[in-house]
């Protein structure tokens, strides 16, 4: 249903140009939940940004294709994109604050987006909208659909998000830290209302996150992302047990869990290169434990790994298990 | 052991809109050297307030506060500035809560001006204060902006320390960062309590990290403290339902771990808190006593507490 | 950091121009006895109201004074007010700001009340009081000017504090022991001086302004030393025939405001957004 190859999203810097992202390759099927995880600066929001064509000024495609149901999109012009958002891919994003307009009642909000790609009347946006709050767990829809954003709590926030999201029935739903927020309770609220919204539309989701614990509980599969580049992808449940690149496996080992206390945490020594300062070789190799001559001499590609996985790193096979 | 940094009958008002907003109520707590006590809990259940109080940069409405044993809660500003030597922070926002005009230099200094040093011994204490964080001594002469969030967040506990502190409070120290820096700056939050025998309070919304460093734990909510104990009693056998909510809620790496199961509800507004005890509404366990009454903070197990008709 | 933002800043073509002509003005004033063609009060009663020429490159006024060497010496007068009002408005404005914002409280409200009693006097009624108390002259022109621009100042200089306090690295300081009007002059002052360069700068040009104005009506420096105001105000009655004493007075005035705008704004894009963009 979605394919993206080889991406490559560049934005205009002091000095030029900067490849923020360089061959991003990935594709979902319908209703499934794809897990995008990396840090601050791995390019995981760029990526879903130049899916939904919201790159803006600074940003542009410079290279790859993406196809939605067999559309090209970044062939399209700005309109057609537009026609596209929202009833077929649909964005929710970290801070509802800051996405809901806060002088529109809510209700109006939703509207707004069917009668953008809907033939309805106002009275039956209406009930449409009442009938998606409902739908999105919000207790008695027909008063709330008349309360402005400052007057939900952060979590009721992020299920009005949702519900605008959904209104047309999009195939894609992109969600960018969705639940970053949002304290532990609700983020697991909101994270049921995703699951069961896959579960009854077959939406497929693209979850982005910095936090494995949130990939590991939704996504049927996992892509995890390094400096602009997809370093790993498997099933979840594979990566999570037997991760195959250095840094997923640090990642993974670095992270304090609440099921037992480690007497000290294994880290990830100096920081993720910034774009465009590695011309060549592994971007991970000056911090990986793992790095040997080849990892600077050759640059390693995202290459088959067992079935159904892929792996950037010439030693993905010797620390498997 | 005495108590580094003692809290007894804590609480604090605000008023709102011609309403009174209770964020803590009836805190007691205490922190002995060498021991870390972690805070939990989500917005609303007053940590923030707490650290402040904590910190006297707020002065709370009812309860003392007690530092080294000396009872410093009607202190003004003026003679308590001699004693903050004892009680340092790390913020959450490694970009706020460092200066961006000063000099790393100026900023980790910061603490030993009243102190009356010398300039030389000002600068060597600096420099060793950096190497201790592992930061380069060239980065003296440096502004914050030249420096990644970790490496800020380094610089803070360096100043943090450099007086020698005997308590340390962390208010989120570690929420604003990537996840791979956050593992260097827990194990380098451990070293130092080591190394040093500090108190520490570590307030945080993450329980890994909090299981992590903590020697004993305490779980909020809306403004109280619903449960008290030792780290491994409380992450391992949690006896106060919100605690089992709050752990079961979160989302577990692990493999095949337990999907997780929601508290339904909201967290009420801690302008609205519902009477007896606050998680009535909201706890699958509630039972008749629950909305009229509140629970004391009752001894589950030895050291453990909690603050529920239905622990267990 | 200083560098950087002197690059910032002259990468503002609107700030070069603003500066350029600030220059200029300021060059004028200080080497005026230098530039100035003719004394400024040599009057020729055969020549009055001369048309430019080579000897008058502007022309002479109603006594026959050459125009040019009294629009430069003017720009002494227009400076020296300029600069001192902004010193002390600065001055005083930033003080009592800073600790009315920081401090809160009654100090607050006590200094807030002064500075909304002060604003309620328009500026020429209080120049005029002032002048009745001192005489005019340019002292007067200066306390007046000086009165009714510090609470202005001082408004700006407390709803900055008032933001910064927010900041965390003041909590840390406080935490850190140092005391308040320490965390004042070496934590929050750096962080609002370049709020405070930006209103200083377009200030400056609605003081020469004010300051003309105030001479205009005669309470401003006396005859025979010249200000801008009082050369438009000694060619109004003539503006139908001879034109170009109140024109070029108003044209440099009007050019010297636009510089110290320019500039101002050129400081204020060069501090604020990229700043924040980084």
């Amino acid at each position: 249903m979605l394919e993206v190859e080889r991406l490559c999203v560049a934005f205009r810097g002091q000095t030029g140009p900067r490849e923020v992202l360089s061959g991003v390759s990935l594709s979902m099927r319908q209703g499934e939940i794809l897990g995008l995880v990396g840090e601050s600066g791995s390019g995981k929001s760029v990526t879903a940004l130049a899916i939904m064509g919201l790159l803006g000024e600074q940003g542009r495609i410079s290279g790859g294709r993406i196809r939605l149901d067999g559309r090209e999109l970044t062939t399209l012009n700005p309109s057609d994109i537009r026609r596209l958002r929202g009833s077929c891919m649909a964005m929710i994003f970290q801070e509802p604050m800051t996405s809901l307009n806060p002088l529109l009642r809510v209700g109006l909000q939703i509207e707004e987006t069917l009668h953008a790609h809907l033939p309805l009347s106002r009275a039956e946006a209406r009930t449409r909208a009442i009938q998606l709050l409902g739908e999105v767990g919000i207790p008695a829809p027909e008063t709330r659909v008349d309360a402005y954003p400052h007057q939900f709590s952060g979590g009721m926030r992020q299920r009005v998000m949702i519900a605008i999201a959904m209104a047309c029935a999009p195939r894609l739903l992109i969600a960018d830290e969705p639940t970053t927020a949002l304290d532990v309770t609700i983020q697991a609220q909101i994270l049921a209302l995703m699951r069961r919204l896959r579960a009854e539309r077959g939406t497929a989701i693209l979850l982005i996150t910095h936090d494995l614990g949130v990939i590991a509980q939704m996504s049927d599969r996992v892509a995890v992302m390094y400096a602009g580049e997809i370093v790993e992808a498997a099933p979840a449940g594979e990566l999570l047990h037997s991760p195959a690149h250095p840094y997923t496996r640090l990642l993974l080992a670095s992270l304090p869990t609440t099921r037992r206390r480690a007497p000290r945490l294994p880290v990830i020594e100096g920081q993720m290169p910034g774009p465009g300062t590695i011309a060549s070789g592994c971007r991970f190799r000056m911090r990986c434990p793992m790095a040997v001559p080849r990892c600077t001499d050759e640059t390693p590609v995202l290459a088959p790994f067992q079935s159904g996985r892929f792996v950037r790193c010439w030693r993905a096979g010797d620390i498997a298990t | 052991m005495s108590a580094a940094l003692e809290l007894v009958g804590v609480a604090h008002d605000f008023p709102v809109r011609g309403r009174t907003l209770r964020a803590v109520d009836g805190v007691d707590l205490a922190v002995g050297a060498g021991e870390t006590l972690g805070v939990v809990g989500e917005s609303g259940c007053g940590k923030s307030t707490l650290a402040r109080i904590m910190l006297k940069l707020t002065r709370p409405s009812e309860g003392r506060v007690r530092l080294l044993g000396e009872d410093v809660t009607d202190l003004m500003e003026s003679a308590m500035r001699p004693r903050r030597r004892h009680l340092q922070a790390v913020f959450q926002d490694p970009v706020s809560s460092l200066n961006p005009r000063l000099t790393v230099r100026d900023i980790v200094a910061e603490p030993l001006r009243p102190l009356g040093l010398r300039r030389t011994a000002m600068s060597q204490r600096v420099l060793s204060m950096l190497e201790m964080v592992g930061l380069p001594a060239d980065a003296a002469g440096r502004y914050p902006h030249a420096f990644s969030g970790g490496q800020r967040q380094r610089i803070a506990i360096a100043r943090a320390l450099a007086a020698e502190p005997r308590v340390l409070i962390c208010d989120e120290a570690t929420s604003a960062l990537d996840v791979s820096v956050q593992a260097q700056i827990l194990n380098l939050l451990a070293d130092l309590q080591e190394q040093l025998g500090l108190a520490v309070v570590f307030i945080s919304h993450n329980l890994g990290a909090v299981r992590h460093v903590s020697h004993r734990v305490a779980v909020m909510y809306l403004g109280r403290i619903v449960e008290q104990g030792p780290e491994a009693a409380i992450f391992d056998h949690p006896a106060h339902p919100y605690t089992k909510a709050l752990l079961a809620a979160v989302p577990d790496p692990a493999p095949g771990a337990a999907v997780p199961v929601p508290l339904p509800g909201e967290v009420p507004s801690p302008l609205d808190r519902p009477p007896g005890c606050h998680l009535h509404p909201r706890c699958p366990r509630t039972g008749p006593r629950c909305a009229a009454e509140v629970p004391p903070l009752v001894e589950f197990a030895p050291g453990h507490h909690v603050r529920c008709f239905y622990p267990g | 950091m200083r560098s950087m933002l002197l690059r910032r800043v002259l990468r503002q073509k609107g700030a070069v121009i603003g500066g350029t002509i600030v220059l200029s003005v300021v060059l004028t004033a200080l080497l005026a006895p230098l530039l100035a063609p003719h004394p400024f009060d040599a009057t020729d009663l055969l020549n009055t109201w001369a048309s430019p020429d080579d000897v008058n490159p502007l022309g002479t006024d109603q006594l026959g004074r050459d125009i040019l060497s009294r629009l430069i010496i003017g720009a002494r007068v227009s400076l020296a007010v300029g600069l001192s009002v902004v010193t002390v408005t600065l001055v005083v404005g930033v003080s009592v700001g800073m600790v009315a914002g920081y401090f809160g409280g009654r100090t607050d409200a006590f200094f807030m009340r002064a500075v909304d009693i002060v604003l309620a006097f328009p500026e020429v009624v209080l120049a005029i009081l002032v002048a009745a108390v001192l005489g005019p002259g340019l002292l007067t022109v200066i306390v007046a000017l000086s009165l009714v621009w510090w609470p202005g100042i001082a408004r700006l200089a407390r709803s900055l504090v008032l933001v910064q306090k927010q900041e965390l690295y003041v909590d840390a300081a406080i935490v850190c022991g140092t005391p308040a009007v320490k965390i004042i002059w070496r934590h929050i002052l750096p962080n609002i001086a370049g709020a405070l360069l930006v209103r200083a700068s377009v200030g400056v040009g609605f003081i020469i302004m004010a300051e003309a104005t105030l001479s205009f009506l005669g309470l401003g420096v006396q005859e025979p030393v010249p200000s801008w105001g009082s050369m438009i105000r000694d060619g109004l009655p003539a503006l139908r025939t001879d034109p170009m004493l109140a024109i070029s007075a108003s044209l440099v005035i009007g050019l010297t405001i636009i510089g110290f705008n320019l500039l101002g704004d050129g400081l204020r894009d060069a501090l604020d957004p990229r700043l924040h963009g980084r």
